[in-house]
């Protein structure tokens, strides 16, 4: 309740000023009330999925008192994660003042600042004119724009973002560094490029007309790293995965670059091992090292070699690109090519042994639904088991796992349709034991779903809940998408499942074609849930 | 061999199945039928892949009747998912006399056919 009214106070002055906010940031430390930010996918660069400063949702509270209160019409779909600052100083529309704000950015190049507490449209700008069905591909919304959840450096007070935009005819990406109060360029935008050697010594340039920008953003290192994978894995000769970087103080691209295929010829000319996770950010560790899962290359299943093409692998990046690190790669790297069963339909998520301890661990799965668990000290190369032993099965993963720790570290897995949680055992030897499942929350595009966890704190006591977003189960129209739903579970199993203590309705998906696997992320800040779909937010609270 | 095209053709077309590409009733053909002009209309067919041979297939649409697609339009076009036995796709393209599908587009498309867009 306290953190209830310091959010709320904060809005009752007509024309607050940025010292208010800052007094409100320490009356906020003081009385313990800590206002969660949302800075980046999946809450941290560990991609953990994990909110543990939730004290307002309780789920007791969930089951007695909880609904939908605001739905917030928007210009186009959205496929990125909403962002979170519980306190901004807005200077631009016509609701100037500080702000709880909620980022919300379309497919049509469009952001918008929505206050997050009152479901008020404070300010929203367009960045340009987005591409339309890029090479033909169904595999996405009608347009393409803002594609891949941005990230938020709140020290700088800046908003990192990479609009696709059609510019003299062709489609073009760019980095933009954004005023998070008035969405104003801190500097000039940069047109993405890129080049790198293949193995022949040739060059080989990036063409942003055959890739797709689709993994969140990370910032590390002083960096801002984006991934690149394929629109329907088409125009595989002009399209491989990447990985780019830039500095964030000055937008120059880092001196080097990760293209995961650098072969010169491939039997079928495919060589992709894109970066697209769907749409999980790339994750990074401690020492600034970057995590990344690649997916399928050339159908011929013969041209993997760890070295010039790292397909479907989870891959360590050194923090300035220049080198792979480490990667782990199934022992059916062939099999997985021959099928386009991409390992990288998945995200990676780095996960500590124990609470606010560096990361150990990785974990990742993809379309076969295998959950590899891997050591970040040696990820392993190519291997049939991973550090866990034989890979547990978690349904088809276009999808990302969630983690929380309650005194123990649980893995939240959420292929298929079904959530399944897991304990990580580190002792006598390290594996994912299975706790319990959910029942089918549905979803009939491929498998696979995302979820976010809050809880208070990080004991047993802390109250866990796992949010999840379901996929539609029917393609819908554009003025009546499929609905999609958000789901609640008490993240302590009763006996071996997991207890539903909430469903409703949070949105809804067109799929005109095929429209990709919807990357439907629940959002949980400061008592407030957020899900943004097509054309749409939703915002959930205690009625 | 006219007549095995014949019988080939009849096949073909009534495993179609999809009216608004035809111009017969009841999967029933007469042989002017079967020589009329293509049309020039493009067709969008959702279905299942089965039987590669190059970069040919045949697809099993949402009825469970067979058709045969020639893919390399789309694949010279770059417009070409990586095809393989169960796959489901949506195919764009325009018919020839023998009703072979030629495919400008092949997207991947939802394994759930409820997702699955009209066919046209």
């Amino acid at each position: 309740m306290l953190c209830k009214t310091f959010l709320l106070r904060k809005h009752s002055k007509a024309k607050p000023q940025a010292a208010l906010a800052a007094v409100l940031v320490l009356l906020g430390l003081l009385t313990g009330c800590k206002p969660a930010l949302v800075l980046t996918y999946h809450y941290d660069n560990y991609r953990s999925g994990w909110n543990h400063d939730e004290s307002t949702l309780t789920s007791a509270k969930v089951l007695s008192s909880f609904g939908q209160l605001y739905n917030i019409p928007l210009d186009d779909q959205v496929d990125v994660q909403p962002l979170i600052v519980p306190i901004v100083d807005v200077s631009v529309g016509s609701k100037t003042g500080v702000h709880n704000v909620v980022y919300i950015e379309t497919e049509s190049n469009t952001i918008y600042m929505i206050d997050a507490v009152k479901g008020d449209v404070l300010y929203s700008k367009n960045l340009g004119t987005p591409v339309p069905t890029p090479l033909g591909c169904n595999n996405n919304g009608p347009n393409v724009g803002i594609d891949g959840t941005p990230v938020i450096d709140s020290k700088a007070l800046t908003m990192y973002v990479i609009t696709y935009t059609m510019e003299g005819g062709n489609p073009t990406y760019r980095l933009h560094a954004l005023d998070i109060g008035s969405l104003a360029e801190r500097m000039p935008s940069v047109v993405v490029t890129a080049s790198h050697t293949l193995s022949n010594g040739t060059t080989f340039n990036f063409q942003a007309k055959y890739q797709r920008q689709r993994p969140a953003l990370l910032q590390a290192n002083g960096n801002i790293y984006a991934g690149f994978g394929s629109f329907c894995d088409w125009g595989g000769s002009n399209s491989r995965g990447w990985v780019l970087g830039w500095n964030a103080s000055s937008l120059s691209p880092l001196s080097a670059n990760q293209m995961n295929d650098t072969q010169v010829s491939e039997p079928n000319g495919q060589f992709l091992s894109s970066v697209w996770m769907s749409g999980s950010g790339l994750a990074a560790d401690s020492s600034g090292s970057v995590y990344f899962v690649t997916g399928n290359s050339d159908k011929s299943g013969t041209t993997y070699d760890g070295v010039t093409n790292i397909q479907e692998s989870v891959v360590k990046e050194a923090s300035d690109l220049n080198k792979v690190q480490s990667l782990f790669t199934p022992a059916d790297v062939a099999t997985l090519d021959q099928g386009d069963t991409d390992f990288g339909s998945g995200g990676v998520i780095l996960l500590p042994k124990a609470f606010k301890q560096d990361a150990s661990f990785g974990a990742a799965a993809g379309k076969d639904g295998n959950l590899y668990l891997l050591d970040l000290s040696n990820l392993g190369g190519k291997s049939a088991t991973g550090i866990g032993g034989t890979p547990v099965s978690v349904g088809g993963c276009w999808c990302a796992q969630s983690y929380f720790y309650d005194g123990d570290l649980h893995i939240v897995s959420s292929g298929g349709s079904n959530l399944i949680l897991w304990k990580l055992q580190t002792s006598p030897s390290v594996s994912l034991v299975q706790q319990a499942t959910s029942g089918s929350i549905g979803g009939s595009q491929d498998p696979g779903f995302f979820t976010s966890v809050t809880s208070h704190g990080a004991k047993s006591s802390s109250d866990p809940i796992i949010w999840a977003v379901s996929r539609p189960d029917v393609a819908g129209t554009a003025s009546s998408p499929g609905p999609i739903y958000l789901w609640a579970f008490k993240g302590q199993p009763s006996g071996s499942s997991l207890t539903q203590i909430y469903k409703a309705q949070a949105g809804g998906w067109y799929t005109p074609g095929d429209n990709a696997n919807a990357n439907l992320v629940p959002v949980i800040a400061n008592g407030r849930v957020f899900v943004a779909s097509y054309k749409q937010l939703r915002i959930f609270g205690l009625n | 061999m006219k007549a095995r095209l014949g019988i080939i053709t009849v096949v073909l077309i009534a495993a179609l199945g999809v009216a608004p590409l035809l111009s017969v009733a009841a999967g029933v053909v007469s042989r002017a039928q079967s020589n009329a002009a293509p049309s020039a209309e493009t067709h969008h067919i959702s279905g299942i892949v089965h039987k590669i041979h190059g970069a040919e297939f045949s697809l099993e649409n949402r009825n469970g009747q067979t058709m045969q697609v020639d893919a390399s339009p789309a694949i010279q076009a770059d417009q070409c998912a990586i095809l393989y036995e169960g796959l489901a796709v949506s195919v764009d393209g325009t018919q020839d006399k023998q009703h072979v599908l030629h495919a400008q587009i092949v997207n991947r498309i939802k394994s759930s056919r409820a997702m699955w867009p009209a066919d046209k």
